[in-house]
């Protein structure tokens, strides 16, 4: 049962939907039982689970680790200062050499079922919409479970921690950032109807991209798509607002902070503080500057051809905002956020994952915040924003399958030259290959997991064995650059086709239905992205990542 | 109904509409002359395109002329060879012309004005292969990130055929709406 847009069943999400992933929960309890959880937890905490020496490969007798801050979990020492976002981490030295451990001896085959999610996501749309419309939860399970089971019966309990550990240490914080922020920005309407000048065309495109980072872009998107499409309805030539809008609303906007777009908040989850991503401000300015121009001159120029035999573009009908409290609730979410980067309370052991308490007071914060959205903001409101929860649903599945499927590429980045991925390691040296590499698969595979990817690839090539605090924590100083070539390659790349970033198919579908005969797949890549997009980050390459 | 013929003519565009325009301003013609260029009429043209490229064929003009000037025309030419270097290298009748089409509206309005538009065809025209399906899915929605499927969808295609002259008003017509797209005019010669 899918969500529905209609009267009060926009608050609805079908239960035969929960039965995926609650099949998911149980197979990871059931496994966890099976492999003796107790054991698991005690060797989690003591630091001497023998996950190797379960699977036959006589390891040092210490659990991989993780991708995140939740290493600890298995980690020896419990030294570590408390209340630090990482304290996990750096309490547990030597749980990132267990992670290359586990790194170094997956083989590459292991990243099959990631490879087959990622290529599901982007060719199910384009290739069997009707089919992938309805059984994607299905695809994202199937692709989970042929990872998890198999990793679960070599493994035993060190394979169950390591799934309870990227699902609570990643998956849920950001299903429930990306919830939050859906959910209070999904109750602002934007009424009216602004006259479809350059002008104000250029105006809304400014304010979408400041907001972008803020609200998100899928937030941005979703309030400012209508009301600049109202305002154009009577324009002629309507492809160009809509594909700037893709471009800089629905992407290169939402590069300034971890709210802006889903790499970055994964960023933030692996100990990237929340205001570094302000370092990408200049080549954010940089291209959103020339973006800006380009689609000015290019609007004023079809505005002026258009005008002779346009209809009276009519009078403006004021804007309006209903549903701003919502912009407070957005505030606790970036409050709540904040918090969690600076409060370091200590950490609660959950299952055998150490999670921080200020991420969990994050969480409860987000949560609060978006049921206090859904009870203060009027129905109409939503109905007329044409408000569903399918969005997020299918965020749901999906990221279930993706953080599920990511460990072995994740494991296997990590172990740097003793992986199996060393020959890409080796391949991928300079900021400019982080770039484009990075940006040129998030173009094509969602660029969330994509970011996660060569990041970890980043924090194994320059400090294989370091736990992931430290190690991110030397990145950031040390070599910054490739930290920012991967951030803005996932984030500005997002934009080169419609599969790049989620807000792209949503702006794209409500534009079509709208009225704009919109670009076809290969339309938008050869049309507009190559001619547009690429030579600008050619651009970005030779001013920032030289 | 007037009929057609295509001229393809040895000379480049801007000569060849240069004498044309000057024989049809001089004999009273009300028009009807089109460029197979212009008029975006494939006719025989893209073979050439690639021969006249690879210097395989000299520089050639496509023109479509009503059959009661295309004697003329023919005569003109010849007469002018030697001051213009016109020639005219081959000479056929346009049986018929046809072109493709598709198209794709997400809502009912847009599906209303497409119906419009392909419900005033003219009579002298004909419809060949024509598909249409319009497609409900109640419980598909716009705003999905990762598998949108449109809740209405009015898609089809279709091919046109008939006398080149109603033929190009139609196309024009189709064209002017940003949902269908048209195809090049193709030509059956004779």
């Amino acid at each position: 049962m899918k969500a529905v847009s209609g009267g009060s069943g926009i608050y609805h999400i079908g239960h035969a939907r929960l039965v995926l992933p609650a099949l998911l929960v149980l197979l990871v309890v059931g496994m966890l039982a099976l492999t003796g959880p107790s054991a698991a937890l005690s060797q989690a905490s003591s630091g001497e689970l023998s996950l190797y020496a379960d699977a036959g490969t006589g390891g040092e007798g210490k659990s991989p680790g993780a991708a995140s801050e939740g290493h600890d979990a298995v980690g020896a020492g419990h030294s570590a200062e408390p209340g630090s976002h990482d304290a996990e981490h750096e309490s547990h030295g030597g749980e990132h050499g267990d992670h290359a451990n586990l790194g170094a001896r997956l083989p590459l085959w292991s990243t099959i079922p990631f490879v087959g999610i990622l290529l599901s996501i982007a060719l199910g749309p384009l290739l069997a919409s009707h089919f992938w419309h309805k059984h994607f939860p299905k695809v994202s399970a199937f692709w989970a479970l042929v990872f998890a089971i198999p990793f679960v019966i070599i493994f035993k309990s060190a394979g169950v921690h390591e799934i309870l550990h990227i699902y609570l240490i990643d998956y849920f914080p950001f299903i429930i950032l990306l919830w939050a922020l859906f959910t209070a920005s999904g109750g602002i309407l934007l009424r009216g109807t602004p006259a479809g000048t350059p002008k104000v065309n250029l105006l809304i495109l400014i304010i979408g991209t400041l907001l972008a980072s803020w609200i998100g872009t899928t937030g941005a998107s979703m309030l400012l798509i209508r009301p600049i499409l109202r305002a154009n309805e009577k324009r002629r030539t309507k492809i160009h607002i809509v594909i700037f809008f893709i471009f800089l609303v629905s992407n290169i906007g939402g590069s300034l902070t971890p709210l802006g777009d889903p790499p970055l908040f994964l960023g933030f989850l692996h100990h990237v503080p929340f205001f570094w991503t302000f370092n990408i401000f200049p080549h954010m300015a940089f291209v959103v500057i020339i973006l800006l121009a380009a689609f000015y001159v290019c609007d004023t120029f079809l505005y002026r051809r258009e005008q002779a035999d346009l209809p009276p573009l009519g009078k403006p009908e004021p804007l309006r905002l209903e549903g701003t409290h919502n912009f407070l609730f957005l505030g606790g979410v970036l409050g709540g956020v904040l918090l969690s980067g600076f409060w370091k309370p200590g950490d609660v052991n959950i299952l055998g994952i150490h999670v921080g308490l200020q991420s969990i007071a994050r969480d409860v914060i987000l949560i609060l915040m978006g049921i206090l959205s859904i009870v203060t903001t009027r129905k109409k409101t939503r109905r007329d924003n044409e408000f569903t929860w399918f969005p997020i649903v299918e965020v749901a599945y999906l990221f279930a399958g993706i953080f599920m499927t990511i460990i072995p590429a994740l494991a296997i980045l990590k172990a740097g030259a003793e992986g199996a991925l060393a020959p890409l390691l080796a391949a991928v040296q300079t900021p400019a290959h982080y770039f484009w590499i990075t940006g040129g698969l998030s173009s094509f595979l969602d660029n969330a997991p994509t970011y996660l990817t060569f990041f970890n690839s980043a924090l194994g090539k320059f400090f294989t064995g370091m736990p992931e605090a430290e190690a991110v924590g030397h990145l950031i100083k040390d070599q910054a650059i490739y930290l920012k070539a991967i951030s803005a390659g996932a984030v500005f790349m997002g934009a080169n086709t419609y599969i790049g970033n989620a807000p792209n198919f949503m702006v794209r579908s409500i534009a079509e239905e709208a009225g704009v005969k919109m670009p076809s797949f290969f339309g938008y890549l050869i049309k507009f992205a190559i001619p547009i997009l690429v030579p600008l980050f050619v651009l970005v390459t030779l001013v920032f990542f030289r | 109904m007037q009929g057609y013929r295509e001229l393809v003519f040895e000379g480049s565009l801007p000569v060849v509409q240069a004498f044309l325009t000057g024989l049809r301003l001089g004999k009273r013609w009300a028009g009807g002359i089109c460029f197979s260029e212009e008029c975006e009429i494939r006719g025989e043209r893209r073979g050439h395109k690639v021969l006249e490229r690879l210097h395989i064929e000299k520089n050639l003009t496509y023109v479509l002329v009503p059959e009661r000037c295309a004697d003329a025309v023919v005569l003109a030419t010849r007469a002018a060879r030697g001051e213009l270097g016109l020639a005219i290298r081959r000479d056929h009748v346009v049986q018929h012309a046809h072109f493709t089409y598709k198209f794709a509206g997400y809502n009912r309005k847009v599906a209303g004005r497409i119906r419009k538009a392909l419900r005033a065809m003219p009579s002298s025209l004909e419809r060949d292969a024509a598909k249409e399906n319009e497609r409900i899915h109640p419980g598909s929605h716009g705003v999905e990130g990762y598998a949108p499927e449109h809740e209405y969808k009015y898609a089809g295609t279709g091919m046109i055929k008939g006398p080149l002259e109603p033929l190009l008003a139609y196309r024009k017509s189709l064209a002017r709406l940003e949902w269908i797209e048209v195809t090049e005019i193709g030509l059956l010669l004779v």
